[in-house]
């Protein structure tokens, strides 16, 4: 369905009036792939780069370079005129669920929007079939979005991305902003909405509980690119990269069982993109660090069913 | 158990423009001293009206009544003088957001020996040297670097680290958290909560934490409290909670988590967080009970003691 | 504390109530005048000699100008000429300054720079100034003052409608309206200006009673509206040399003008209150 190659987003940042701009280099030299129906799962920490990456599948950043194929397409050339009707099966969901929304539009408008833009026949049955589709009812048609929870207008977010029956869905931490009762609702909703539709979905999170839940596959990012990807289960069962470990380990878990006997606890923090570490990124913070790591940036390498891993010890390890 | 804070029919209501928002519906809660107590809740559960009830910062429209305790003394009847003397030295605070709790425009060291001489009349050189002391306490290499530097030189992390320091430089014997590690990374949030504890450890003084993560309480709490809609619905020792969850919402709760080892169907729990301006009737989680009777709807239950030091506040288990 | 509280809301709601309905009873007035004044004749300028400097009596509520001309009844058609300026000056800067502000903060760039560059010209001006140019060159009277006036006050509305408009234009719902392939033109119209006046509305209203100010400023200095139109601050102008012995000649005029005034600006709090609430209309 979407297929990644090489994608970089650079972002220009002027440090000074007569110097030259040096580059964030937000995402850098990411490949993936989504199939049909199928979640892949972007978790990083902040920095990551996993929020560009969604904004620029979907063109809402220019990609620097690199290649995004949609349905064997390349979006990442097409001039804007072509995308647009390319664009419609591409939404996205976004974290805060007020400011989704209009706030001076009603629940009804706001959905019925990319259907009246679009010239759709029978706008108001669709949009009840939308809201219904979502759980909200009839009543919740006429409100705003000050009036409703934070539960209930992530859901009118949905039912609006939706409305042009699109086939690839972003969801930037769509559940992060809500409370634990809610998300769950939200997240089971997500489920069977994909089972339904048959949308891919590229899920952005920094919560690996509910990646779990959710996701297929999944990818670890850290600063700009993908150390770690592949099946989640096994990502979660036998995580091979140092950052995948720690990530897993700093997770606080809900049962007390699990004191404090840490393994690989988290030394220092996430380095600045603008100013990264020579080598392999993650070397400053990495307890297996050795020379090699230091000078020379490991390759993306499948060390498995579908699993590649960007690390010299991993990788000269299984080898 | 010697008793550091006793929170007793805790009322608290806020005159709105649109009504009177009724957000503390008899708050009882207890904190021991030395221990890690856990508040948890959702949004408009009234977990951090709780806290800024107890050092009594709490805006122009509140209306307070009831009973808060501390180290024997109650703290409602005191003067605003005598809040300012416990606020920072015998109380303090970390809190949420590391971003905004300090001033851009003070360095950091400023920022520190403002607290420390408010209360203590000691001499710069002094309040620098405890300072750096505290620092190095909250594992902040380099602390001459800190002192001098300007918050938006320091990292998040950090931020919070300088935020924990402040709030020991004066020993104090409670520290209130407000979801200390909401704002950070995973990997800085462990760091962080490893810390707290740690610092607890040495230091012996009592933690109230609140957080809506069930998984921080499990791995940093001694004894949780559970809030719902104004109300404390549960309190357990950790250990309790998880292997024997009586309140139904708090049962709710913990089948609602996502799972990291493994999938499993959540259940999500129906209805929504209820208005504060018109809170249900009696129990004011009956609308959303699975288990609901026509009592829920009309008495208010009451905490009781089920087991040892396990609490719930629910008509299946008395309440009465 | 909680006696306090209220009288203060009560107080609050009670002052805007006054100051609205004052605002409709002065409208009102200025549109009927010719029917409220009792001598509309004198007050449009025929001049009664025989009644010249009279104190305030029965026939005379605000007593007579140097010419014998009714000031009740000046005082009340003045309040065509302050409300005419008022409200043009306005609308003239609204109707340049939003569209302005809009594709200066949604369309960033060349375009912003242009135009913050064209206000930082247009507010370096002090209107007064501007006023004295405009009368200078193409002669002064009520249309100049207006013009004057709302040369120099659009770039206010510009930078407030542009400081919106960026903060506007980032949000989610903006973003996802354009994935869902809705124009630029009616992303603007539809998303981003609804979203982004409530401060220049604030601003707009109390802004009238400024630019009354101001226009009564400029005909006070004789850079507005000429004799014998009837003119709040051309009346202070003339009355004052009568000021010591003759007091009612001025201070009527100036009563009027500080009404209007202070109305406009209580308006303008009560109405940025009741925006905001509205928007933040939950609880905790």
């Amino acid at each position: 369905m979407i297929e990644v190659r090489e994608l970089k987003k650079y972002f220009p940042v002027k440090i000074g009036v007569f110097k030259r701009p040096i580059y964030l280099k937000a995402v850098d030299g990411v490949s993936f792939s989504v199939d049909r129906a199928k979640t892949l799962a972007l978790v990083g920490e902040s920095g990551s780069g996993k929020t560009t990456v969604g904004r620029t599948v979907i063109r809402l950043y220019e990609p620097t370079s690199g290649e995004i194929l949609f349905k064997g397409e390349n979006i990442s050339t097409m001039s804007r005129e072509e995308f647009k009707s390319v664009r419609t099966k591409m939404q996205m969901i976004y974290q805060n669920p007020y400011s989704s929304l209009n706030p001076r539009l009603t629940v009804f408008k706001s959905v019925a929007e990319p259907l009246v833009e679009h010239s759709c026949a029978g706008v108001r049955s669709r949009v009840y079939e939308l809201l219904d589709a979502v759980g909200l009812s009839v009543e919740h048609a006429n409100k705003y979005p000050d009036e409703l929870s934070g539960g209930q207008c992530q859901r009118v977010a949905i039912a609006r991305a939706l409305a042009l029956q699109p086939e690839f869905l972003v969801l930037d931490e769509p559940t992060s902003a809500l409370d634990v009762s809610v998300q769950a609702q939200v997240l089971n909703l997500l489920i069977d909405v994909q089972k339904e539709k048959e949308i891919s979905y590229l899920f952005i999170s920094h919560d690996l509980s509910v990646v779990r839940y959710l996701s297929d596959r999944v990818a670890i990012m850290y600063l700009g690119k993908i150390v770690e990807i592949g099946f989640t289960d096994d990502i979660f069962d036998d995580p091979l990269h140092p950052y995948t470990k720690m990530l897993l380990d700093s997770i606080p878990v809900p049962s007390p069982g699990r004191k404090r006997g840490r393994l690989h606890i988290p030394l220092g923090e996430v380095a600045s993109p603008l100013n990264p570490p020579t080598g392999c990124k993650f070397h400053p913070r990495c307890p297996f660090r050795e020379k090699q790591c230091v000078e020379e940036e490991p390759d993306l390498i499948e060390v498995g069913r579908g699993r590649l891993v960007r690390c010299h010890f991993v990788t000269q390890r299984e080898v | 158990m010697n008793v550091k804070l006793s929170i007793r029919d805790l009322f608290v209501d806020f005159a709105t423009p649109l009504g009177v928002a009724k957000v503390l519906n008899g708050v009882n809660l207890d904190v021991y001293q030395g221990e890690v107590f856990g508040v948890v809740g959702e949004t408009g559960c009234g977990k951090s009206v709780t806290s800024m009830s107890i050092l009594r910062v709490l805006p122009q429209n509140a209306y307070v009544r009831g009973s808060i305790v501390f180290e024997g003394e109650e703290l409602l009847e005191k003067t605003e003088e005598e809040m300012r003397e416990i606020r920072g030295s015998k109380i303090s605070m970390v809190f949420q957001d590391p971003m905004t709790s300090l001033n851009p425009l003070f360095k950091i060291g400023e920022q520190m020996i403002d607290v420390v001489r408010a209360h203590r009349s000691v001499g710069k050189r002094e309040a620098l040297d405890m300072i750096s002391s505290l620092l190095a306490d909250v594992r902040l290499s380099d602390p001459s670097r800190i002192v001098s530097s300007y918050p938006h030189e320091l990292s998040g992390g950090m931020k919070q680290r300088v935020m924990i320091a402040m709030a020991l430089s004066l020993k104090p014997s409670l520290i209130i958290a407000d979801e200390p590690t909401t704002a950070l990374d995973v990997t800085v949030q462990r760091q962080v909560l490893d810390l707290i504890l740690e610092l607890q450890e040495k230091y012996g003084f009592s933690v109230l934490l609140i957080t809506h993560d069930l998984g921080v309480v499990a791995e940093t709490c001694d004894r949780v409290g559970i809030m719902y809609a104004g109300d404390v619905v549960e309190i357990a020792p950790i250990e309790k909670l998880f292997s024997n969850p009586l309140h139904p919402y708090t049962r709710a709760l913990l089948s609602v988590i996502p799972d990291i080892s493994g999938k499993k169907r959540l259940t999500p729990l129906g209805g929504s967080v209820p208005s504060l301006l018109h809170p249900p009737t009696g129990c004011r989680f009956h609308p959303r009970c699975r288990f609901l009777k026509d009592v829920c709807r009309q008495d208010k239950p009451i905490l009781l003691e089920v087991e040892d030091e396990h609490f719930v506040s629910c008509h299946l288990y008395g309440g009465r | 504390m909680k006696v306090i509280d209220g009288v203060r809301l009560v107080m609050r709601k009670k002052i805007s109530a006054v100051a609205f309905w004052t605002i409709i009873l002065l409208v009102l007035m200025a549109i009927f005048a010719p029917l409220i004044a009792p001598y509309p004749q004198e007050a449009t300028g025929t001049p009664n000699l025989k009644a010249r400097l009279l104190p305030p009596s029965w026939e005379h509520p605000f007593g007579t100008d140097h010419l014998g001309r009714d000031v009740l009844s000046r005082v009340i058609y003045g309040a065509r000429t302050s409300f005419v300026v008022g409200f043009s000056v306005v609308a003239i800067a609204l109707l340049i300054g939003l569209p302005l502000g809009l594709i200066s903060g949604y369309l960033g760039g060349k375009f912003d720079m242009i135009i913050m560059r064209l206000t930082d010209v247009f507010l370096a001006f002090p209107p007064l100034l501007l006023a004295l140019l405009i009368s200078s060159s193409i002669g002064s009277g009520m249309f100049n003052a207006i013009l004057a006036l709302a040369i120099s006050w659009w770039p206010w509305y510009t930078r407030l409608v542009r400081g919106m408009a960026i903060s506007v234009k980032q949000r989610p719902y903006v973003e996802a309206a354009s994935c869902m392939g809705i124009s630029q033109v009616k992303i603007v119209l539809r998303h981003v200006l609804p979203n982004s006046i409530s401060p220049m509305i604030v601003q707009a209203t109390m802004d009238v009673g400024s630019a009354i100010l101001e226009a009564a400023a400029l005909s006070f200095l004789g850079l507005g509206v000429q004799a014998p139109t009837p003119d709040w601050g051309l009346m202070i102008s003339e009355g004052k040399n009568y000021f010591l012995n003759y007091w009612w000649y001025p201070v009527f005029p100036g009563i009027a003008l500080l009404v209007v005034v202070v109305s406009f600006n209580i308006l303008g709090d009560a109405v940025r209150e009741f925006i905001d609430p509205r928007l933040r209309r939950r609880v905790i």
